[in-house]
């Protein structure tokens, strides 16, 4: 853990990262207001009056709305993140470390999954089963597999003729035993890496599809159906499209900072 | 008439796809017999780790079989195999890679346990570790370090305490002490000795260092280009070899008595594409028009001592041989 502090990247990472864990923590407890409280004489009221971030046009408390978003997308990043990581490093295990036919069969499935854009292969998915938080995160998850797949079976591929491994085998180890006590946790910070950028996809695509109106419904909170709803009031309010633009940005950077840097700890190493 | 452990009869690996092969082991026969050393030497490359690879059940054969106790392991499963797997162990050349970096001493040495001893309970298991980190000359404060934190020497009896843990019959050593500092070296020969004496373990022992295998090995088999060319007691190997191939090996490290240095000229023909008839040939200074197009067969001579070549008696010791002669200009 120690030694990604050398990395810029991650270091910058680390901080845009506490702070919305931060927030988050926070939100988990206490918000200033009711996320869907409406308050017709204070709309679109500025910040640092009553409310610290100023109120939408429903009079409903900015801030509180923010933080529940945050939730949300801490949410579906983690779901996302583990559902696509699990899925990805079973198949990329078993791949990677039997190699052969299986191996080219997946692998081809896999390139034809990546040559596709991702947001239109989530949007077909929702468009079929429906949207709603269960369906954003499923859809999300089916497109992060493939990364986490691609980064196990490398690290497979590199550690399967080790001489540990031979050794392991002369052992009597089976080759679950091989897979995932003795290769996985040799590649566990590129898998951590992978999830960390996983994890900005995730919340970048989540409020992506909100914003389009195929994520998470109102009047629940989101980043991007805070996003879509500010924008028609972008001249009247322009601090209200800034916010949520805000919380997006820190948590998306913060997450991709922390993958780079410890991408390139792993690389240097 | 010690009893064979191992016995290999014509056996033959071959590497590669529909393009390129490579006969890495040809057609090799011979026994290992009960408690003893079998040395195997050879330049890089002429099949050493194949052929222990195929020992300890790593690859199979592709064709020939190879015996353990009596049972034939060539054509086993591995499922099959699993029942020999305590009994036959290896050690690795490189400390450094046959341990796992992201596991504890201590964990490692308790796996082979878990592994083949299910019904061990947890403080006999943990005895066990204790007991065997002493056997090597370490002790328990050693359970709790990462292998990153030992020495190449310590690594490598960490390693001989994983092999030895489940108290084989047969280890393969390949290559024990290459990568180690030559003060290290003489520790984990002597310990490797002392644990056969202790033990009663047969062992293969891999090396290109021909000091390190005179030393070690009860009897010598030579490889080259995959093929047994001479084999017999380490006092025949290293002193009166009588094949060309074996002479000229022994003779660079023979200076000091005397005897001369026979320099082969070229270079190790590819495996991929091995000479006709005796697969020497190319650099043999003895080569005759015989040794072109027919193979020498692995001949006895005397008994326990093996040698592939036509004119195994064409150059007695002492006798000065006009083709020795001219190599050396
Ligand atoms: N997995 C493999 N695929 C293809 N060819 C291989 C493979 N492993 C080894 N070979 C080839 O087989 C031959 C024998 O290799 P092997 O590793 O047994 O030699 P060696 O005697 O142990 O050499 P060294 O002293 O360098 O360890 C070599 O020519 C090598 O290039
Ligand atoms: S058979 Fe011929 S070529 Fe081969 S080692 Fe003997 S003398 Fe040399
Ligand atoms: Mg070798």
């Amino acid at each position: 853990m120690k030694k990604y502090f050398s990395s810029m990247s991650f270091c910058v990472g680390f901080v845009l990262v506490s702070f919305m864990l931060f927030v988050l923590v926070v939100s988990l407890f206490w918000l200033p207001y009711d996320t869907t409280a409406m308050d017709m004489s204070h709309k679109l009221s500025g910040p640092f009056g009553g409310h610290l971030l100023g109120t939408d046009q429903f009079g409903r408390d900015i801030l509180s709305r923010l933080m529940k978003g945050v939730q949300v997308s801490f949410l579906i990043g983690l779901l996302v993140v583990a559902f696509g990581s699990i899925m990805g490093i079973l198949i990329g295990s078993f791949a990677g470390y039997f190699g052969g036919k299986v191996d080219e069969v997946i692998m081809k499935l896999i390139d034809t999954q990546m040559a596709f854009p991702g947001v239109l292969l989530a949007m077909m998915l929702i468009a079929v089963f429906g949207n709603g938080l269960f369906n954003t995160v499923l859809a999300l998850a089916i497109m992060s597999v493939p990364r986490f797949a691609r980064i196990t079976r490398s690290g497979y591929m590199k550690y399967r003729e080790a001489d540990f491994v031979k050794a392991e085998r002369i052992r009597g180890a089976g080759s679950l035993r091989i897979m995932f006590v003795h290769i996985l946790p040799n590649i566990k910070s590129e898998i951590v890496a992978t999830a960390s950028l996983a994890f900005a996809g995730a919340v970048m695509s989540e409020a992506g599809l909100s914003y389009l109106g195929m994520g998470v419904q109102p009047p629940d909170p989101s980043l991007g159906i805070m996003l879509s709803e500010a924008q028609d009031y972008i001249l009247r309010a322009g601090w209200y499209v800034l916010i949520p633009c805000a919380a997006i940005t820190i948590l998306v950077m913060g997450f991709n900072l922390v993958g780079d840097g410890i991408q390139e700890i792993n690389e240097r190493r | 008439m010690p009893e064979r452990l191992i016995t290999l009869e014509n056996v033959t690996k071959i590497y590669g796809g529909r393009k390129r092969t490579v006969k890495a082991v040809d057609h090799v026969t011979f026994d290992i017999y009960r408690g003893e050393t079998l040395g195997l030497v050879g330049e890089s490359g002429c099949g050493k780790s194949t052929t222990g690879n195929m020992l300890v059940h790593l690859l199979n054969a592709d064709s020939g079989t190879i015996r353990f106790d009596g049972q034939e392991i060539t054509a086993m499963s591995e499922r099959e195999f699993k029942k020999l797997r305590s009994d036959i162990q290896m050690i690795f050349q490189d400390p450094y890679a046959s341990l796992n970096p992201q596991k504890k001493i201590g964990w490692l040495l308790e796996e082979p346990l878990l592994i083949h001893h299910k019904e061990m309970s947890k403080e006999d298991r943990s005895r066990k570790v204790d007991e065997i980190l002493r056997v090597v000359g370490l002790d328990e404060s050693y359970r709790d370090r990462y292998p990153r934190q030992l020495s190449g020497g310590q690594r490598q009896r960490v390693c001989i305490a994983l092999a030895l843990i489940v108290n084989p019959a047969f280890v393969v050593a390949d290559e024990p002490v290459s990568a180690l500092d030559v003060s290290v070296q003489a520790q984990i020969l002597n310990l490797m000795k002392k644990l056969q004496r202790d033990y009663h373990l047969t062992y293969l022992f891999i090396s290109h260092d021909l000091g390190v295998v005179s030393y070690m090995a009860d009897r010598i088999a030579v490889m080259y280009l995959g093929n047994i060319v001479e084999m017999g007691t380490e006092e025949q190997i290293s002193r009166h070899a009588r094949h060309p191939y074996t002479q000229a090996l022994f003779s660079a490290s023979a200076d000091e008595e005397g005897r001369e240095r026979i320099i082969l000229d070229g270079d190790v023909p590819s495996p991929s594409n091995p000479p006709s008839g005796c697969p020497f040939h190319t650099r043999c200074f003895r080569c005759r028009e015989k040794c072109l197009d027919q193979k020498p067969e692995l001949c006895e001579m005397e008994p326990g001592w093996k040698i592939a070549c036509h004119y195994p008696h064409e150059w007695e010791e002492g006798e000065d041989s006009p083709q020795r002669k001219a190599v050396e200009v």
